[in-house]
């Protein structure tokens, strides 16, 4: 409909003969130095990633600039806990700093620094919730439809329903997360026989984002126990899922849920909500949250609890 | 033999004259110089036979130095009696003068009525009454009543209005009475009507942040596509911003658009534009008087937290059938009135079309084939109508109704095709036929009407009752298709078909009913109090559908529940002199919204003071408070018609602010008038979308709350006097907003905060034939955001990349200042008591200023040394270029 609204804009100015038309200008908008970009979500018991990027003028063709010269120390309080070695990139993974030793623990809060040559300094702050485990998780009223126009595409519909309970006289962030897993098969002289499996992402629709439900651009749904502190959370989603029945099964439904740091709500929060926000000029901007002094990105500690459940009626 | 009669009857006339005219009334002038005054009082019963009657022993001891010129004995008494024990009372045509603690206090009577224009009978809506011997006066209300208790006696009344004859009339006061007066337009100024001696821009009540527009004003200043409009002249007042050529709205003293009250004939208006802001909804032929009030609300005003815009209608000509139609490149307009009954009923009927749609959907058929090599055109029209009837039952009785309509329709379909070769897995050439096609209609309007009833319930109580309605609805739909056949053989083979098919409506619709009553006990107080109700019904709702067939499933059946709310309110207020130089305005509102369990009250005092330190010089200040129980939930923020009223629920707080203000008015002799406001404006829990908020989904999930200031200083001078007239003004304003949900909590510019603004209006007479006026406006460019840089992250863990665009502060930049000169050449034939022929030819935006009205970031794919690149560009998008008009207008 934003399209239509731009439309209504224009038309009532070329109503007018103005003849109104998009030119090119010079816009004096400053000529901010980079700043280094760092993005890391750590966790209870893992050793801690950080990549290291940086800003680059909005006029240029955007691409990822790494920096790869950068110190990257990781301190409790006062005191260094590590600083994180370089690892260059490999086939599929990007080159990032990681820790060898150090892993966080729960409940506890880290600062991370990191500086390179021509930036800035960054420091930012954070701590690693403890896990809100899944009390209950089942399925029900599960369907299966085929498509009219392709028979052996099945779509699964099912019903998920997960109960928690939120820790009271706290404010708290949850990432919830459903993975479909999926077998690969082939049926071998009656046999049949799993090849693989993946684990699907169950996306969520962001046209149901409100303020304080907001559906994670990657995957799975952002939230906050505001209207709900410290009671029992009982959740219910719709799930649909199409499969080709011909070299796929279905397996296993699992839930993640995320006890998030208050760091990580908010960056995730306001980077879906930019990824989905319509690019026109009647679409206020979205700001990015950061925590990141200095710089941009995250660095955001989290907890997790999962479960999984069989996809049967 | 004719000149003995004449002289007879000059005889016979001053004879009346001198038995009519009360012995106060006698000019004198006295200079003295340390005279006595016994030795004054002498002084005028020498030179001007003044017939004092007094006894020498009463007579106190006092020196005098005075040099009063042509002053009426009863005003010169008074100044020599001031602070003395001495006064005096009327026998006839004798003056007696006698001890203050021995005078017989005469009694007080009240006279009042309506005041009317003697040639169509519309009420003159501030219409001064003035008693000239003791200074007291009041003027005329919204409906031309007016009440004025003066002690008994026999004496002359002035009643004077702008731009009509004053007259001057012998009043026996021995009881109260009623007496209805009509003012005929001047004589001697047979233009005045349109092009009036004084200003076009007139505040006769001295009231502060406080403006009557003249309806005048607006048909001759220059304006868009030569189409006259109220709010065109409200934008050249201070304090009134709006965007780049009107889109957006108004926005008063740092308010939001939805933060004023806009009322026709005391009915609230809700969607006050056409075309998304390029013309009002008001038909200034229409309009019979229009106040503007930006601060220092009197009590009787409520519902909104930043300005008021009063809006009377004409009535209708009592006399006589009268007509005029306006023709000129955008509309055309036809305005009817005249008497059903003679001095009894009347009724007015006056309607508007744009022309646009004769010429649109060729245009744009031709432009889109040429550009976008699509198939389909564009068309638009606006119309609206006022209608009124009203009757005079008697004396004291008067009904009207009143209906106001418009409507505004949008229509836009395109469509395309085209064959898709590509190559297949077997290296073979696959064909494929591409169909898009899409189709959007606005249409929106208002409706807005009411019934009211003057009674005079006696010469101290009038009381007006009103019924109304008023309601805006919204619809949008839109239909889109995007269509893939594989061509096989000159068969078609479908490989998708999916539509996307939606509605969007919205409407509010008011019912209300409210009781008000002007008590004039005595001529320092004027007493204002009313109450009513107004039931409103919200439905924000939206519909969207989706399918891959004509066969639609609902995809999203979004529908904010209907909402329905009560307001009342209560007000009372006082309009007191406390003392020669000093008068306040002193009232209360009360206001109560009940809403299912949900009960909001609040008490809103307001204060408004003026010190008159000198006849020409008034000091003024004022303090109001304000409740505002509906939002205007906006995700563009240029005024369009998919913005949506909402209600003050559970969960959003009704709006609330206070401003104050303290001004002062110089009045310049024979030129005109300067004056200077400064104000300090809170406001609270105002609602806004979250940031990426999905404005289909519910609306009270999706907003955040919050608050602004705004601050500033405005100046004005008004030339008033002479041929040239017109006025300069300079607002210097600081604006904010402060939302959770917004620009991550930070405090940010309000997108109107406009720092400097200056405004110039002028209209220069040759005679009374050609009129030429111009306006010029320049002001600092509208706040906006944009991203100076951009940034990547990516996860360690999966090496997934998120690109971010970094806004730093929002609304940290500025659009180039805004500026522009129209210029009107307005030509005046024919005889305006009869046939009358006015041609207007205007030029809009005379130098060509494009004046953005937004940026935007352009990425386009360029070759670069033989490979594709990336290009990111801002690109700006100007509004309307220098346009001509002519317009034509016959009166008859």
């Amino acid at each position: 409909m934003r399209i239509n609204l731009i439309g209504l804009i224009i038309i009532s100015s070329l109503l007018l003969m103005g003849a109104t038309c998009e030119r090119p200008v010079e816009l004096s908008l400053g000529d901010p130095s980079p700043q280094l970009v760092v993005n890391s979500d750590f966790t209870a018991g893992q050793n801690v990633l950080v990549t290291v990027t940086k800003t680059q003028n909005i006029l240029e063709s955007p691409a990822v600039k790494f920096v790869d010269n950068a110190m990257v120390e990781v301190f409790q309080e006062d005191e260094l806990l590590e600083t994180l070695t370089f690892i260059p990139q490999t086939n599929r993974l990007p080159p990032k700093y990681a820790s060898s030793d150090f892993k966080p623990r729960e409940g506890e809060t880290y600062i991370l620094k990191a500086s390179a040559p021509g930036f800035d300094p960054i420091i930012a702050k954070s701590h690693v919730p403890y896990p809100v485990e899944i009390s209950q998780l089942y399925v029900s009223n599960v369907n299966l439809a085929s498509n009219s126009e392709s028979q052996n595409d099945l779509t699964y519909s099912y019903n998920v329903l997960l109960q928690f309970e939120d820790p009271a006289d706290m404010v708290n962030y949850y990432h919830l997360d459903f993975f479909q897993k999926v077998f690969s098969y082939t049926v071998l002289e009656g046999d049949t026989i799993i090849n693989g499996s993946s684990l699907e992402s169950l996306s969520f629709s962001p046209e149901n984002n409100n303020n304080s439900f907001i559906a994670y651009f990657l995957g799975g749904v952002l939230f906050e126990d505001a209207k709900f502190n410290g009671s029992l959370i009982t959740a219910s989603f719709n799930i649909s899922i199409s499969i080709d029945s011909e070299t796929k099964l279905l397996g296993p439904m699992l839930a993640q849920l995320r006890n998030v740091s208050e760091q990580y709500y908010h960056y995730y929060n306001s980077v879906s909500r930019q990824q989905t926000s319509g690019n026109d000029p009647f679409s206020p901007p979205v700001f990015i949250d950061s925590n990141v002094e200095n710089g941009k990105g995250v660095f955001a500690g989290y907890n997790q609890s999962i479960d999984s459940t069989l996809v049967i009626n | 033999m004719v000149q003995r009669l004449t002289l007879i009857c000059l005889l016979f006339s001053f004879c009346s004259l001198l038995k009519a005219q009360s012995p106060l009334e006698v000019i004198c002038s006295l200079e003295v110089q340390d005279k006595s005054l016994k030795e004054c009082l002498f002084l005028l019963m020498e030179d001007y036979d003044a017939p004092l009657t007094f006894q020498s022993g009463i007579i106190p001891e006092k020196k005098y130095h005075l040099e009063l010129r042509t002053i009426k004995l009863g005003a010169i008494l008074d100044l020599l009696f001031e602070d003395l024990p001495l006064g005096y009372q009327v026998n006839g045509n004798q003056i007696l003068l006698v001890k203050k603690d021995v005078l017989v206090t005469p009694r007080s009577f009240t006279i009042s009525g309506f005041i009317g224009n003697q040639q169509s009978g519309e009420p003159l809506q501030g219409a001064n009454i003035y008693h000239p011997l003791s200074g007291k006066g009041t003027i005329s209300n919204e409906y031309g009543f007016y009440s004025l208790t003066l002690k008994e006696g026999q004496f002359d009344l002035v009643y004077s209005y702008i731009g009509h004859e004053t007259r001057s009339i012998a009043i026996q006061l021995e009881n109260n009475f009623i007496r209805n007066i009509e003012l005929s337009p001047s004589l001697n100024l047979p233009q005045v009507v349109v092009i009036p001696k004084d200003s076009i821009l007139e505040n006769q009540n001295n009231d502060i942040s406080s403006m009557d527009i003249q309806r005048e004003a607006a048909d001759q200043l220059p304006s868009l596509g030569g189409e006259p409009d109220l709010l065109r002249v409200a934008h050249l007042l201070p304090g009134i911003q709006t965007g780049a050529d009107g889109v957006g709205g108004i926005f008063v003293r740092g308010g939001s658009a939805d933060q004023n009250l806009v009322l026709i004939d005391g009915v609230p208006v809700y969607n006050v534009f056409h075309a998304a802001g390029m013309f009002s909804v008001f038909n200034t032929n229409a309009i019979r008087s229009a106040k503007l009030v930006k601060g220092g609300f009197p009590a009787r005003y409520g519902g909104r937290l930043s300005s008021v815009l009063d809006i009377r209608m004409k009535e209708g000509n009592l006399k006589k059938f009268k007509g005029q139609a306006d023709i000129g490149l955008m509309t055309g307009r036809l305005t009817l009135e005249g008497p059903l009954a003679k001095d009894k009923a009347s009724y007015f009927v006056s309607a508007r079309r744009s022309f646009v749609d004769w010429y649109l959907p060729s245009v744009s058929a031709d432009w889109k084939k040429k550009n976008n090599d699509q198939i389909g055109q564009t068309n638009y029209y606006f119309y609206d109508i006022n209608a009124k009837v009203n009757f005079k039952f008697s004396n004291r009785d008067k009904v009207y109704l009143s209906l106001y309509s418009g409507k505004d329709l949008f229509d836009d379909n395109g469509q395309r095709a085209f064959e898709l070769e590509v190559i297949n897995s077997t290296g073979g050439i696959s064909r494929f036929l591409s169909r898009q096609s899409y189709s959007d209609r606005f249409d929106w309007g208002n409706t807005v009407s009411s019934f009211r009833w003057n009674h005079i319930i006696n010469e101290k109580l009038f009381s007006n009752i009103t019924l109304t309605y008023s309601k805006l609805s919204v619809d949008i739909d839109y239909r889109n298709e995007d269509n893939l056949d594989r061509m096989v053989s000159g068969d078609l083979f479908n490989v998708f078909n999916v539509i996307n098919v939606g509605r969007f409506n919205s409407s509010i619709e008011d019912v209300g009913g409210k009781v008000d009553f002007d008590f004039v006990p005595n001529s320092r107080h004027y007493v204002r109090l009313g109450f009513g109700s107004t039931r409103r019904e919200f439905i924000p709702g939206a519909l969207l559908f989706s399918g891959t067939t004509d066969e639609f499933q609902v995809r999203d059946t979004i529908f904010n529940d209907p909402i329905g709310s009560t307001e009342y309110n209560f007000y009372l207020e006082d309009e007191v002199k406390l003392s020669k130089h000093v008068k306040a305005n002193i009232g209360v509102r009360l206001s109560n919204l009940r809403l299912d369990n949900i009960n909001y009250g609040y008490l809103q005092p307001r204060l408004a003071i003026n010190w008159s330190a000198r006849n020409d010089l008034v000091f003024k200040a004022a303090y109001s408070r304000m409740v505002q129980y509906l939002h205007l939930l906006s995700q563009s923020g240029f005024g369009l018609p998919s913005d949506l009223w909402v209600s003050s629920t559970k969960n959003v707080e009704p709006q609330t602010s206070w401003q104050v203000v303290v001004g002062v008015d110089k009045r310049l002799e024979n030129l005109g008038e300067i004056s200077g406001e400064l104000y300090y404006k809170a406001m609270d829990n105002l609602i806004n979308y979250t940031e990426g908020a999905n404005i289909n989904n519910n609306w009270e999930d999706n907003v955040t709350v919050g608050n602004g200031t705004a601050y500033g200083l405005e100046f004005m001078f008004k030339k008033t006097k002479g041929s040239t007239t017109g006025w300069i003004s300079y607002g210097l304003s600081y604006t904010n907003r402060t939302f959770e949900k917004i620009n991550l909590g930070r405090t940010y510019p309000f997108t109107y905060d406009r720092r400097h603004d200056f405004k110039m209006a002028l209209s220069q007479r040759f005679g009374d034939k050609l009129q030429l006026t111009a306006n010029w406006l320049f002001g600092t460019g509208t706040a906006f955001s944009a991203a100076p840089v951009r940034f990547i992250t990516v996860d360690p863990t999966t090496g997934l990349t998120i690109l971010n665009e970094d806004f730093g502060i929002k609304n940290q930049f500025r659009l180039p200042n805004l500026h522009r000169l129209d210029i009107s050449a307005n030509l005046y034939l024919g005889d305006p008591k009869n046939v009358q022929h006015i041609f207007r030819f205007g030029v809009y935006n005379v130098y060509n200023r494009r004046n953005p009205l937004y940026y935007k970031l352009r990425e386009s794919i360029v070759i670069v040394d033989g490979s594709f690149e990336t290009r990111t560009e801002y690109v700006e998008v100007p509004m309307l270029p220098f346009l001509p008009s002519v317009n034509y207008t016959i009166k008859f």
